[in-house]
């Protein structure tokens, strides 16, 4: 008997601690208890704030009076895809022809990655806006001149991109070996030097090519990317031509 | 014999009706459990608006006439008058996309974000377009922090202009905010982040979480990420973030420009459930995460979770 009640006190202290730490933490401690995850697409259900389209309406007039300029039409909307697009060729053709009209030499094209179109252009009337927002980067096309050897990486990285905008650059690609691969309609010479009209953002480091840093020269054109576009679009609109790019397959890449 | 303790264990229990009876007449807890006090904490998230001020051209495109952020202002002012306590918060590149960027250089961004009461932002690698210089220059215009906990600004003019964690006070609730950049380094010109250092994201994350949860003791650690959710090749992602990281419980993503249909849940390096939300892009979606917090008898409590996602989301990646 003596024993049991020994016990009993003993138990009647842990109970007690153990209502005590309880209470503790039901005082102090807050828990998660249900969570909720949702979204909310922003459409037109939503009525505007008006105090905010008020506040930014001088700099949208601003913007509006430029950027709404008509520089060109297009025949479809043209979107991004891979390995080749209409809109990676246009890209890459327009800024080709204009460096091309300027008399800046070489052999191939690669403006930009994939991830450097920003934004597909839409059927009918092309705006300065929409320049600006496919190629709303301030960077500059530069040449660089490339090995021949160094070609071979080139390619490497727009195999495992699946594909990048190219001009006068022809890969064909089966299985994991390159069956066609055609510089100016002409098959790589691993002797020769290559120059390549691209951008400073790729010459320099940018998405990571690392053939570029095999370059032997850069030559600046003080072009801007984007602006070589918009003189594209001009061009084509005083000549009367409608934007119409097409697929051609310069680049194949078959598994 | 351990099956003879619990008996007589229980015969006391049975015998003094201790812990029942405890609890049935303790004043304040009886009070507690008839009216159980719950605390809602309600997060709005962005990303990669991308200067994205008016919505979309109702020109034919995929995302025509979607975004606008006079409409997100609308939402948001709507969602604070039902709820009480809302943390407004965007996951990087707030620049560079549409031409008010080319010709204000960030400033209606960053006001607008100001006017929309944002609580915190972090920075992506476009809001170093216009160099380090460019995004100090609009500092001024902005009423809300910048987090960046994995960027060392020493001798740049970003120093000491941003916080490596923020902790937030809603109601009874202690909120602490991280922010996690990508590598600058292939992605950003040199001349434009200039001598910023980029610290590992991992162990960045997993010191400041570790501050907030344990020593400030928060109800809740966000980690805001311009990471980019995941990758085929084996490059730091919100999802190894996610699995390496202790003490982080929601990662609001971005970069990677993802439309998830609904948050991916991951264990962490402590077998602990993490979050990955990210809402696509350009302002097209606000995200939302409402959490509700109870004072619990039990330390531990399982957690339910419940997913309202709204029918029409983009399917774009």
């Amino acid at each position: 008997m003596f024993l049991v009640n020994i016990k009993n006190q003993t138990l009647r202290l842990i109970t007690i601690g153990i209502i005590l730490s309880t209470t503790i933490s039901c005082h102090t401690h807050l828990v998660l208890s249900k969570e909720n995850v949702s979204q909310r697409k922003i459409d037109s259900t939503i009525i505007s704030d008006e105090a905010i389209t008020a506040y930014y309406l001088p700099y949208k007039k601003s913007l509006d009076s430029s950027m709404n300029a008509i520089l060109v039409y297009s025949n479809e909307e043209l979107t991004k895809a891979q390995p080749e697009s209409k809109l990676s060729n246009f890209f890459s053709d327009a800024i080709s022809a204009t460096c091309k009209q300027r008399k800046i030499a070489f052999d191939f094209a690669l403006p930009t990655t994939n991830g450097g179109i920003r934004t597909s252009l839409p059927k009918g009337a092309i705006t300065l806006r929409n320049a600006f927002e496919l190629m709303p980067f301030e960077n500059e096309l530069v040449v660089l001149y490339l090995p021949g050897s160094s070609i071979t990486k080139l390619a490497q990285f727009i195999i495992e991109k699946g594909g990048q905008p190219v001009s006068n650059f022809i890969l064909e690609v089966k299985g994991d070996s390159i069956s066609t691969l055609l510089i100016n309609n002409q098959p790589l010479e691993l002797t020769k030097t290559y120059r390549v009209l691209t951008s400073d953002y790729l010459a320099n480091g940018g998405d990571g090519i690392i053939a570029f840093k095999d370059a032997i020269k850069k030559e600046n054109t003080n072009i801007k990317v984007r602006d070589a576009i918009i003189e594209y679009m001009r061009n084509e609109q005083s000549a009367g031509r409608t934007l119409n790019p097409m697929l051609d397959g310069r680049i194949k890449i078959e598994k | 014999m351990e099956e003879s303790k619990s008996k007589s264990r229980r015969d006391f229990l049975k015998k003094f009706g201790l812990l029942s009876a405890g609890l049935a007449v303790s004043p304040w807890i009886s009070s507690e459990a008839a009216s159980p006090k719950i605390e809602k904490l309600t997060i709005l998230h962005t990303n990669d608006v991308h200067s994205r001020i008016d919505p979309f051209p109702m020109d034919g495109s995929r995302n025509a006439g979607l975004g606008g952020v006079a409409r997100r202002a609308s939402l948001i002012s709507q969602i604070r008058k039902e709820e009480e306590h809302v943390l407004l918060l965007d996951a990087g590149d707030i620049f560079q996309g549409t031409p008010y960027f080319n010709l204000y250089g960030g400033e209606l961004e960053i006001k607008l974000m100001s006017k929309l009461g944002y609580d915190a932002a972090t920075l992506g690698n476009h809001d170093f377009d216009n160099g380090v210089d460019g995004f100090s220059k609009q500092l001024p215009h902005a009423n809300f922090p910048i987090i960046c906990s994995n960027y060392d600004f020493r001798n740049t003019s970003l120093e000491n202009s941003t916080f490596p964690y923020k902790v937030f006070r809603k109601g009874k609730l202690k909120i602490g905010v991280i922010g996690i950049g990508i590598e600058l380094d292939g992605l950003v010109e040199k001349k434009n982040y200039g001598e910023t250092i980029y610290l590992d994201p991992i162990i960045q994350a997993n010191k400041y979480a570790e501050l907030l949860k344990i020593e400030e003791k928060c109800d809740l650690v966000i980690c805001l990420s311009h990471l980019g959710y995941k990758y085929k090749e084996q490059k730091v992602s919100d999802q190894i973030l996610a699995k390496q990281s202790s003490n982080i419980d929601l990662i609001i993503g971005a970069h990677t420009h993802t439309f998830m249909l609904q948050p991916e849940v991951l264990k962490n390096a402590d077998g602990k459930e993490v979050k990955i939300f990210q809402v696509g892009y350009a302002g097209i979606n606000l995200g939302r995460v409402d959490y509700y917090f109870e004072y619990a008898r039990q330390r531990k409590t399982s957690v339910a979770t419940s997913m309202l996602i709204s029918e029409d989301l983009d399917q774009q990646v």
